[in-house]
């Protein structure tokens, strides 16, 4: 049986044994189980079944007599009328705890206003809703299903929606003597290049310099997705960033270990990743490498300055960080493609 | 372009990432992910999906629209966020995607409504294969238990009234009611009794009609 009127919490059994006189209002002044369980209809699946069935009972009133009937205040409120914009203010940051036992009665009164305030929290609750329990069956029914998505964003996205990028995706033939051409061209060179170093090179073991790229354990193919992988990678180089070069020697020392922990992610296989995202990866990671190595060029000949030097590492890492945070645009992907 | 091997949905919240706390609004790594969203990320997008695709599906599964697939709507509709990226202006992130959820509802159920208009009326209906295989086109599995619940309700206002009366003033609240009720003079006690009677009757009168049906 799943009707939600009956799993109201049972009033508290303190309040059964208090003096049965002046008593200021019908509910007990805590009820903390009640508020919780509100909190919980709030952010659930079943809400609008709840609002059914007190509706419900609220209706089932016309049934009795004339005289009863009259005894209960007709007509539905709107939640303004319930809660005042500051209560509200206060629902929306620390849950129905903030509700008198008047305006609790006042929502189930007017049971369409629960709708009204679930999209209120929704829309601008704070915090605190994301600390109310979901259901076990609401939590993985939320976490299934992007495959879906993905599939037909896969096709809409690049077919219907983005005509001019699809065009250069590597099924269409790409023009003589266009830019696209020369760009295609390239990424294929650097490809071949890249190729051609790991085949000579297999057995490399590279030192890494436990920092940045060169975390241990950052290429495991032990992620659930690539998003992992690459915001893994995204807080390993936060982390370099986090740490002081007192001169140019410390900054040069920082900065070749971060370029040669650079070609090691070129040369590495990254099995978590799918095709165009690993191209997508060490075309990048060869980018930045260069951008590294132009600073270390400019600090050893003593072009750059050592605050410059770390200020322009720092910008091409802390670039870098927000990259792998969000990984390749689908714009990058075909342009890797 | 847009597979991802494994779903980060599937992701357990251990390990050295987790993606659930990058759903805090006011963070760095949240604002960045709702820029690259914008930009059109695909991993950002399915970072967004991941922080509210919950409240998307709580707030369909409650609205008429898109109670009956909770499931298909929000996927037509995360489908729209990211077919929109473009638009979205900055600002709160949560008010622009419930827009599109709400609009998406909306449009749906009148889609479906005349669909299902023009099959009753016989003037024509959209072949059945453009159904997604899970589409439930038949009533609400819970309109039974609705039922018997209004049913038994009259039934319980109608044989005990004092207990029908209780159990509903005591949630749905009536100033005047209550203080009829303190001058009747019933003691808390019998309120308490009441209410919990009340439950107890309705629970076995729908369990009966439940299992009768």
């Amino acid at each position: 049986m799943n009707t939600i009127l009956l799993t109201i919490p049972d009033l508290p059994a303190e309040w059964r044994d208090l003096a049965e006189t002046s008593w200021a209002g019908l509910w007990p002044e805590k009820w903390p189980e009640l508020s919780r369980w509100l909190d919980q209809q709030l952010v659930g699946m079943s809400l609008g079944q709840l609002v059914e069935e007190l509706r419900i009972l609220r209706d089932a009133q016309d049934k009795r007599p004339a005289d009863v009937k009259n005894l209960v205040e007709a007509g539905p409120k709107t939640l303004d009328q319930i809660l005042t914009p500051e209560i509200r203010r206060k629902v929306l940051d620390h849950g129905t705890s903030a509700l008198s036992q008047a305006e609790i009665q006042g929502l189930f009164s007017s049971p369409e206003t629960l709708l009204d305030l679930q999209e209120d929290i929704f829309i601008n609750g704070g915090k605190f809703w994301q600390t109310v329990p979901r259901t076990e069956a609401h939590k993985q029914l939320a976490q299934s299903g992007f495959e879906a998505i993905q599939a037909r964003i896969g096709t809409e996205a690049t077919s219907v929606l983005e005509p001019a990028q699809n065009q250069n995706s590597a099924d269409t033939p790409v023009k003589p003597g266009s830019w696209k051409n020369a760009v295609f061209a390239a990424t294929v060179l650097a490809m071949s290049v890249l190729v051609t170093l790991a085949v000579l090179n297999p057995s490399r073991e590279p030192q890494m310099s436990g920092t940045g790229f060169g975390t241990p354990g950052l290429l495991d193919n032990n992620v659930d997705s690539q998003l992992e992988y690459y915001q893994r990678m995204s807080v390993a180089n936060a982390e370099w960033l986090k740490k002081t070069r007192k001169n140019s020697t410390e900054l040069l020392a920082a900065l070749r270990s971060y370029g040669m922990d650079c070609k090691m992610v070129i040369d590495s296989e990254h099995p978590a990743l799918d095709d165009r995202n690993e191209r997508w990866l060490k075309l990048k990671c060869s980018e930045w490498k260069g951008r590294i190595e132009e600073i270390v060029v400019a600090l050893e000949s003593e072009k750059m300055s050592f605050e410059d030097a770390t200020t322009k590492a720092n910008e091409v890492v802390g670039n870098l960080v927000k990259k792998l945070h969000v990984g390749p645009t689908v714009q990058e992907l075909q342009q890797v493609g | 372009l847009f597979v991802l091997p494994k779903s980060a949905a599937a992701k357990q919240t251990t390990g050295p990432f987790d993606a659930m706390s990058n759903c805090d609004e006011e963070s760095d790594e949240y604002k960045r992910t709702v820029e690259g969203f914008r930009d059109g990320a695909p991993a950002a997008f399915e970072q967004l999906w991941l922080c509210h695709n919950s409240e998307v599906l709580a707030y369909l599964a409650n609205r008429p629209c898109g109670r009956k697939d909770p499931v298909r709507v929000s996927q037509q509709a995360w489908i729209k966020v990211w077919i929109k990226r473009q638009q979205f202006k900055g600002g709160c992130f949560r008010a622009w995607l419930f827009t599109i959820v709400r609009t998406t509802c909306i449009d749906m159920g009148r889609y479906d409504s005349s669909k299902k208009r023009n099959a009753d009326t016989g003037l024509g209906s959209i072949p059945e294969g453009f159904d997604p295989p899970d589409r439930r086109d038949d009533g609400h599995p819970l309109d039974e238990e609705i039922t018997a619940l209004r049913e038994c309700l009259q039934q319980l206002a109608a044989m005990d009234s004092d207990v029908f009366e209780t159990f509903q003033v005591i949630h749905l609240g009536d100033h005047t009611v209550e203080s009829a009720m303190e001058i009747i003079g019933i003691p808390r006690a019998t309120v308490y009794t009441r209410v919990f009677r009340a439950k107890k009757q309705l629970r076995a009168c729908i369990e009966k009609k439940m299992s009768q049906s």
